[in-house]
């Protein structure tokens, strides 16, 4: 085989590889779609029956606690606590763990809660941090407020140490600064109460993007479609990935991400398979590690999700943010993937080894580094001769329909079912946001995941620093616990 | 509001019939002008490509998606005009039955009137949102005024839309039915949604079980005998709430402890205990060595929230044989007893490895009341570092 023979073999390879990795990703997203449409029909018509409200009164609804975990979140740590008290349940804690924040976060909470320090034994189930102290309200509005202080060490030893303190059936592990809906509780709990023959160990719901939205009194009063263009752009991103990816992955039974903003987990599973590892993207290894443990203890399980937004968050509205937040996903990402990758194609692990895990290795890892290397590859070809402008342009037409086109439908799927953008032209902003997203969401992301690539090879295994704006409070709304404050 | 979705108006076509086929014309002349349009474009990109089956089919594809977007964007529009409409319709016919029920309750109306005034004949849409209001006035739980309203829901003859729902291929409409039914006590229907009962369906199987409970008020519970899924927890809520919420007979549960399906055993068992029925406690006793560890624990539960104090000796003889949340159950019980005599049973257990164990032995024993609590106070004195530590939480008011 001369020279010219084996760059002809190898530029045919590559043809091949990256037009059928093409039309496998437009496949499967176009699958999942149908799949997500079936489910979310299913769901609504299902749900459009429910009284939540009969689960507040019963003796036999589970017990849960709410964990808080927090860094430096002196700015919101009390607005967000208080949000908190604004769900709908009866049998419930919330445990916020002060995980050695060098701001003031606990020393906020002492003083808006009145905390005093508490003789709380911790059973540590799982291996921890040192805890400083345990702390309790005075307030008899927060009762069930457990503050926990502790040494740094991260988001993961801060959730277990809450988990430790947690003596209830279920957990919901929620960020700092979510914004929870008043029924997210009850409507998180119900497919627990639904088991069957089949244990249910986790349930994840929507978590939509709260930027520009109107907050009082620690709730969602209005929404809006954020005036940051890359934080409208990431609701579309957040609607096409919660709404028609992980609804079709949880009916597939091949969910394998459960939001670290909200979910909730059966504490016992959790605690018996090692509770949340020290790794970047904790939220996605906790679900895989659960499920391998399910799965090697031969039991059989689910993982529900629900599809009504539950949870709002504050979304990266600029670029450095927005940067790190998608490179420690793809650092995450890749961990995961890594450490479990005994479950690739593996029968034993059912839809998530066969269905999941491959379909996140493809086109969650890999992706952004195949595009990358076919864009390397054009370049490559044209300029030596070998591919004309007008495929070129073709090709890019081709792939930016389908996104525009995926992105509409996403849209569709949102006012069909729970079209919470009501305000008029709230649909054509979001469109037109669609229209610019490859050209700008896009080529960003794709550039900090190869970031993320490349610092993960380079051993970077850091959370990084996330920023946050604050959200917008509606002028004159005061917190409960200002107006205790103001009353004692 | 609910209901909005399934049901389709029924428009007065006549008018837009007559234009039909112009109408038609217009429509084909502009899809034939479209398709030539888009020929003409793919034809004009072939030009510019090599043709091979690669090009074509990525040309193809972009047409798909394409003209899907161009069908995608006027559905989101017309989907957010036709949920509007719908609404304000739904809510002005609803305020306008509402009134003409009401008319009617105070006398002032009869129900022929009603059915000449109204689209009732005509129009299903029209008899849905009357079967709502229906419904939604028989809240009022005034047994006067709910005679009434069912004696109205029966003169309009909607009962018969209610069993239509109920021969239904989806089964949505078949919940509607059941609903509708159940809610105007028309017991007619009684084997059908029997019939229902076993259906894979959850919510379908909740709905016909719920709407028994209402529609056989002296054998509620008759759907239990024959309960073969698994009934969960969920269901066991709805069913409870429909218990206290309405005038209905309870059943003694313990008719069905020896029940083959565990799910049935264990909501029996949470039906004793809630609603306190003691004489049950025998029957609870015999389930005490069940194979099940779930129906175990929940008759330790049972049996200390009836009091029964003759268990205790059963359950500190099997006390050793238990799995570890059973052994919590146990511990649990004998603390809610608050029996002195076991203070040396639950001080016993204080030696265990468990941090469980020894913090439910703990407040088993502060339960016991000042004994109890000097007791922990003594044991304090030599104690381990996290024995120590798990009596000042327990003997700590605060947590």
């Amino acid at each position: 085989m001369n020279y010219d023979e084996l760059i002809r073999f190898i530029s045919y390879f590559l043809d091949k590889v990256f037009i059928s990795y093409a039309f496998l990703l437009i496949f499967s997203y176009t699958a999942l779609s149908i799949v997500s449409g079936i489910a979310l029909n299913y769901y609504l018509k299902k749900n459009s029956f429910v009284d939540y409200s009969v689960i507040l009164d019963s003796p036999l609804a589970p017990s849960v606690s709410v964990l808080v975990p927090a860094f430096n979140e002196a700015k919101t740590i009390v607005d967000n606590v208080e949000s908190i008290y604004t769900i709908h349940y009866n049998n419930f804690d919330v445990i916020v763990v002060n995980d050695g924040s060098t701001d003031t976060t606990f020393k906020e909470l002492q003083k808006a809660f009145k905390l005093e320090r508490v003789n709380f034994a911790v059973n540590h189930e799982i291996e921890t941090k040192e805890v400083r102290g345990v702390y309790k309200s005075k307030l008899e509005t927060y009762s069930n407020l457990i503050v926990v202080d502790k040494e740094n060490g991260g988001k993961a030893d801060a959730l277990n140490v809450a988990i430790n303190v947690s003596d209830k059936d279920l957990f919901m592990a929620i960020d700092a600064d979510s914004i929870l809906e008043p029924d997210a509780v009850l409507k998180l709990v119900k497919p627990f109460l639904e088991r069957t023959d089949r244990r249910v160990i986790a349930a994840g719901g929507v978590v939509r993007i709260a930027n520009s939205c109107v907050i009082e009194n620690g709730r969602i009063a209005e929404v809006c479609v954020p005036k940051n263009l890359l934080a409208r752009m990431q609701v579309l991103e957040y609607t096409r990935s919660f709404l028609m990816g992980r609804m079709a992955w949880a009916k597939l039974d091949g969910l394998i991400i459960i939001s670290g903003a909200m979910g909730m987990f059966e504490r016992e599973v959790v605690v018996q398979s090692g509770g949340y590892a020290h790794t970047i993207g904790e939220d996605m290894e906790l679900v895989v590690r659960i499920r391998r443990y399910m799965s090697e203890q031969r039991e059989k399980y689910k993982i529900e999700y629900v599809p009504d937004p539950l949870c709002w968050t504050e979304a990266p509205s600029d670029v450095s943010t927005f940067g790190r937040q998608r490179s420690r996903w793809t650092r995450g990402t890749i961990e995961t993937l890594t450490d479990h990758s005994k479950i690739f194609f593996s029968p034993r692990y059912g839809a998530m080894g066969m269905l999941g895990y491959p379909f996140w290795f493809l086109f969650e890892w890999l992706a952004p580094l195949v595009e990358v290397l076919g864009i390397i590859y054009a370049i490559i070809l044209y300029f030596t001769g070998n591919l004309s402008l007008n495929f070129i342009l073709i090709t890019f037409l081709f792939v930016y329909t389908f996104a525009l086109f995926f992105t509409t439908w996403a849209i569709l799927y949102e006012e069909l079912t729970f079209h919470r953008y009501e305000k008029k032209g709230d649909v054509f902003r979001l469109w037109i946001a669609a229209l610019l997203e490859p050209f700008i969401l896009h080529p960003i992301s794709l550039f900090f995941s190869i970031k993320g690539n490349i610092q993960y090879a380079r051993g970077n295994r850091k959370w990084g620093k996330m920023e946050r704006k604050g959200f917008k409070h509606k002028q004159g709304s005061k917190s409960k616990v200002q107006l205790l404050a103001k009353k004692n | 509001m609910l209901l909005l979705d399934q049901y389709i108006i029924l428009f007065d076509f006549q008018e837009l019939m007559n234009s039909v086929p112009d109408l038609l014309f217009i429509v084909f002349e502009l899809l034939g002008s479209i398709v030539e349009r888009i020929q003409a474009i793919i034809n004009y990109t072939f030009e510019r490509l090599p043709y091979n089956a690669l090009n074509r089919l990525i040309v193809y594809m972009i047409m798909v998606f394409f003209i899907s977007l161009m069908l995608l964007l006027p559905t989101i529009l017309i989907s957010k005009l036709y949920l509007a409409y719908q609404k304000t319709r739904y809510n002005q016919i609803h305020v306008k039955y509402s009134k003409a029920i009401i008319a009617y309750l105070i006398g002032n109306k009869e129900a022929n009137d009603i059915c000449d005034q109204t689209k009732l004949k005509s129009s299903r849409f029209h008899r849905n949102v009357m079967i709502d209001v229906l419904m939604a006035i028989d809240k009022a739980e005034n047994k006067t005024v709910s005679d009434k309203i069912r004696a109205l829901y029966l003169d309009l003859k909607l009962n018969q839309e209610s069993i239509r729902k109920l021969d239904k291929f989806s089964w949505n409409k078949k919940i509607f039915g059941i609903r509708e039914l159940s809610h105007m006590r028309v017991k007619s229907e009684n084997q059908k949604i029997i019939s229902f009962q076993q259906k894979n369906n959850d919510v379908l199987r909740i709905e016909s079980q719920m709407g028994l409970i209402k529609l056989l008020p002296f054998v509620p519970f008759a759907f239990l005998d024959s309960q073969e899924k698994p009934f969960t927890v969920w269901e066991q809520i709805n069913v409870f709430d429909l218990i206290r919420k309405n005038r209905i007979e309870i059943p003694e549960f313990h008719l069905w402890l020896d029940h083959w399906n565990d799910s049935v055993v264990m909501f029996c068992l949470d039906m004793i205990r809630v609603l306190k029925q003691k004489q049950a406690a025998p029957k609870v006793l015999e389930l005490i060595n069940h194979d099940n560890d779930f129906v175990k624990g929940k008759v330790i539960k049972t049996l200390i929230d009836l009091e029964s104090y003759e268990a205790i000796a059963k359950l500190k003889e099997m006390y050793h044989l238990e799995e570890s949340p059973n052994q919590l159950n146990i511990l649990r019980s004998i603390g809610q007893l608050k029996m002195e005599s076991e203070i040396n049973f639950l001080e016993d257990k204080l030696k265990s490895d468990e941090f469980k164990i020894r913090m439910e032995a703990c407040k088993s024993i502060a339960k016991i009341g000042e004994t109890g609590v000097a007791r922990l106070n003594a044991l304090s004195v030599n104690a381990d570092e996290e024995l120590k530590g798990i009596i000042n939480h327990v003997l700590d008011p605060r947590i």
